[in-house]
């Protein structure tokens, strides 16, 4: 044993954004996943602009959405509820 | 002058006997018959009086009842104007109270659609505030503003916890 923790083989991570990402998001964002999931992920980016703005990541059966687009039609519901 | 005593007893005699005869079957009867009259006089006088009094009591009787008669209808009278406008104002209560009522209904039925309606503008609003901030903020994020979201999010999710 030699201390350092498994790290598990890749899977693919989906990022939706309104703009492509650079290289540098590229890799900070596999650094966050890689420490948060202990696995290496390479990211597939879909860009559509009718987000707007932010990211959704789709992990495995896990989402992160933090576009504004959603963010917005959330307020919309609570608004209109 | 000749005087005679003879005729005279006989006159006397005779006058007797007729006055004893006259008495007997004419002033007898007479008399009787004028007692009786009389006496009838008398009660017819009586029955009349008798009568008469009996009118005035009548009279009296009917003046009684007429009296009471108008009473009592005098009575009956106030007893149905009381009743009617007790009635009246029983009637007059219900409709006053019928129409608060609906007043209120109404009332209630006015605040309840203009709280519908301010629901509804308030999210016709809202919705229209949101879609107008889309709109803007499509207009208005940039390239610079797009990176600086993006940095924001990636330090965001490093404190994400992913469960």
């Amino acid at each position: 044993m030699n201390g350092k923790a498994h790290i598990e083989e890749n899977a693919v991570a989906y990022v939706l954004t309104a703009v492509p990402l650079t290289q540098q998001e590229l890799r900070e964002l596999k650094t966050i996943l890689r420490q948060k999931l202990n696995r290496e992920f390479s990211v597939e980016n879909a860009v559509d602009d009718s987000v707007i703005a932010g990211m959704s990541i789709r992990v495995e059966d896990r989402v992160f959405d933090d576009t504004v687009k959603t963010k917005l039609d959330r307020l919309r519901e609570r608004l209109l509820a | 002058m000749n005087i005679n005593l003879i005729q005279i007893v006989f006159q006397i005699v005779n006058f007797t006997i007729l006055l004893f005869l006259l008495r007997k079957y004419l002033y007898r009867p007479i008399l009787k018959v004028l007692e009786q009259r009389a006496k009838k006089i008398h009660e017819g006088l009586e029955a009349a009086e008798k009568s008469i009094e009996e009118g005035e009591k009548l009279e009296k009787q009917k003046k009684k009842i007429l009296l009471e008669a108008e009473k009592s209808a005098s009575e009956i009278l106030e007893g149905a104007r009381l009743r009617a406008k007790k009635f009246e104002s029983q009637l007059s209560e219900k409709a006053s109270e019928e129409m608060e009522r609906r007043l209120r209904r109404t009332d209630r039925m006015a605040r309840i659609r203009i709280k519908q309606l301010e629901g509804d503008l308030q999210k016709k609003f809202a919705g229209a505030v949101v879609d107008t901030t889309e709109s803007l903020l499509k207009s208005s994020i940039g390239p610079k503003e797009q990176r600086a979201i993006l940095a924001k999010q990636l330090t965001r999710l490093k404190k994400v916890q992913f469960a």
